[in-house]
């Protein structure tokens, strides 16, 4: 080991108060004079003479240990250090969440990053849905399921709401029944699921009312309902719900078979949110 | 002691700590699925899931109503109660309740009807500043017993939100109630205001109770 170089080193180290530093600086000088000791060496000169001119190049090492000391800010130097610390620390948990997110719930968990449900599985979910609810397979209930798709879409501050797919369920001797499939896009995670369980209205060109089932109706109003109630239901299990689409079924019972058109409305607080009118015209067989 | 690997500048050590610390909190975040860092930003989001809001906070109520942190808030005619939920460190969006609220009705419940054993308290908003305390008085069936005035009284109100718990009666077991009534004093204990008794089957207060058993 080169005594000279080491003691210079030393001396210049002892000026620079941040220590975690001082080991990168050694062994920059450390390599800095032993390349202008060997190139003195290349020149003809000895080693012990290379060595001590390439020691008297650099300098008065108090003086070089001030510079560097002032290049080398304790409060800098700390800071950077804890900034290291955090992003080594953040990481180790970020390693620790995805480990566990894999051996627990990976399915839900990828999933949640889904954007959309295929075009197909929308039309099954509406079909799904109506032949719960109105107890049994279509076919053998003698009745008649019409899909469309209206283009129709609202937008308010924090939401987006279109309907991918409906269907005009109908069996003999009753009013047609509506099953709407209401997608709602939310860019912000933290505002999925909205809560329209149960207070989306709808109205249709023919002026008749259709409420909500949470809805508290006039008298005069009262007069102008033609059906009970809307019913709206959230499509709450894993497949239907992620961090940026929320689904909902809105059923409207009771439609009269002779509207043309039909909107969706909501106004829970009085403020109307959003007008989604739907066509009821066209569509075909499911 | 040759140095074989380049030694980064400290502004080259500074990007490459913060590229990794934000792109490490960034995939954390998704990962734990967008935890909502604090409970007024947890509070929120649940208005704005409600189309409510933005309201103005009344108090933070001191019984939670099953939830970690429950907030009695106001916005334009509507009184609300919003409660939140812990996720590990952080906060998620949690459910709300609503209100009309009647300028002309000193006392406002939240609900309309209540269940004689249940563990949350009914909140009641006051319209009126001279209202210092609350009283909230109900029949019910507990169990098997017979007819018994259920009364609870909150002597100072938050703001003027009321939380009034149900006491459970000797006994045991649970009625369901939407017949109660309301009845607000000023600081002497003079009576305010009394929301009408209700009548009905099965309890007529008159005949159970009589009437002067119900008046201060």
């Amino acid at each position: 080991m080169d005594a000279s170089f080491a003691r210079y080193c030393t001396a210049v180290c002892d000026q620079v108060r941040f220590r975690p530093d001082r080991a990168a600086i050694q062994s920059e000088l450390w390599d800095h004079l032993e390349d202008h000791a060997a190139a003195l060496e290349e020149e003809g000169l000895s080693r012990e003479e290379a060595k001590a001119q390439a020691v008297e190049a650099m300098g008065d090492p108090v003086e070089v240990g001030k510079a560097l000391d002032a290049l080398h800010s304790p409060v800098a130097g700390w800071l950077l250090r804890v900034l290291g610390w955090l992003s080594n620390l953040t990481l180790a948990i970020l390693c620790l969440a995805v480990f566990c997110v894999l051996i627990s719930d990976s399915a839900n968990w990828f999933h949640n990053f889904s954007i959309d449900i295929r075009t197909q599985t929308e039309r099954q979910v509406v079909a799904h849905w109506i032949d719960d609810q109105e107890d049994g397979p279509l076919v053998a209930a003698g009745a008649t399921l019409t899909t469309f798709c209206p283009d129709t879409a609202a937008q308010t501050e924090d939401y987006s709401f279109s309907i991918p797919c409906a269907a005009c369920f109908v069996t003999e001797g009753s009013d047609p029944n509506l099953y709407v499939l209401l997608k709602v896009v939310h860019p912000l995670p933290w505002l999925r699921a909205p809560e329209l369980d149960n207070w989306i209205s709808a109205y249709d060109d023919l002026g008749n009312q259709y409420p909500s089932r949470n809805a508290v109706l006039s008298d005069s109003q009262q007069s102008q309902v033609r059906f009970p109630h809307v019913s709206t239901s959230q499509l709450s299990y894993a497949r239907y719900l992620s961090a940026f689409v929320s689904y909902y079924i809105v059923r409207i019972g009771g439609l009269d078979p002779d509207a043309a058109r039909i909107t969706l409305t909501f106004d829970r607080f009085g403020q109307r949110e959003f007008l989604l009118p739907i066509s009821l015209e066209g569509g075909g067989p499911a | 002691m040759k140095n074989e690997h380049p030694i980064l500048t400290r502004p080259q050590r500074f990007f490459r700590y913060a590229l990794r610390l934000v792109f490490s909190l960034f995939l954390l975040c998704i990962v734990l699925d967008f935890p909502i860092p604090t409970a007024e930003l947890a509070r929120r989001a649940t208005e704005r899931r409600y189309y409510f809001g933005p309201s103005e906070v009344l108090c933070t109520l001191e019984e939670p109503l099953s939830w970690d942190r429950s907030y009695a808030v106001r916005w334009g005619d509507w009184y609300g109660v919003v409660s939140i939920q812990r996720a590990g460190l952080f906060w998620d969006t949690g459910w709300m309740e609503t209100v009309k609220n009647d300028p002309d009705l000193p006392l406002i419940p939240l609900e309309d009807s209540f269940f004689l054993s249940q563990h949350e308290p009914v909140i009641v908003f006051s319209n009126d500043p001279v209202i210092v305390s609350v009283t909230l008085e109900f029949p019910a069936i507990p169990g098997t017993a017979e007819v018994q005035l259920i009364t609870t009284t909150q002597a100072e109100g938050n703001n003027g939100c009321f939380l009034l718990s149900i006491p459970d009666p000797d006994g045991g077991g649970w009625t369901y109630s939407s017949r109660f009534r309301l009845s607000g004093y000023d600081a002497d204990g003079k009576l305010v205001w009394r929301s009408p008794t209700p009548t009905g089957a099965p309890e007529g207060w008159d005949d159970l109770f009589g009437p002067d058993a119900l008046e201060l």
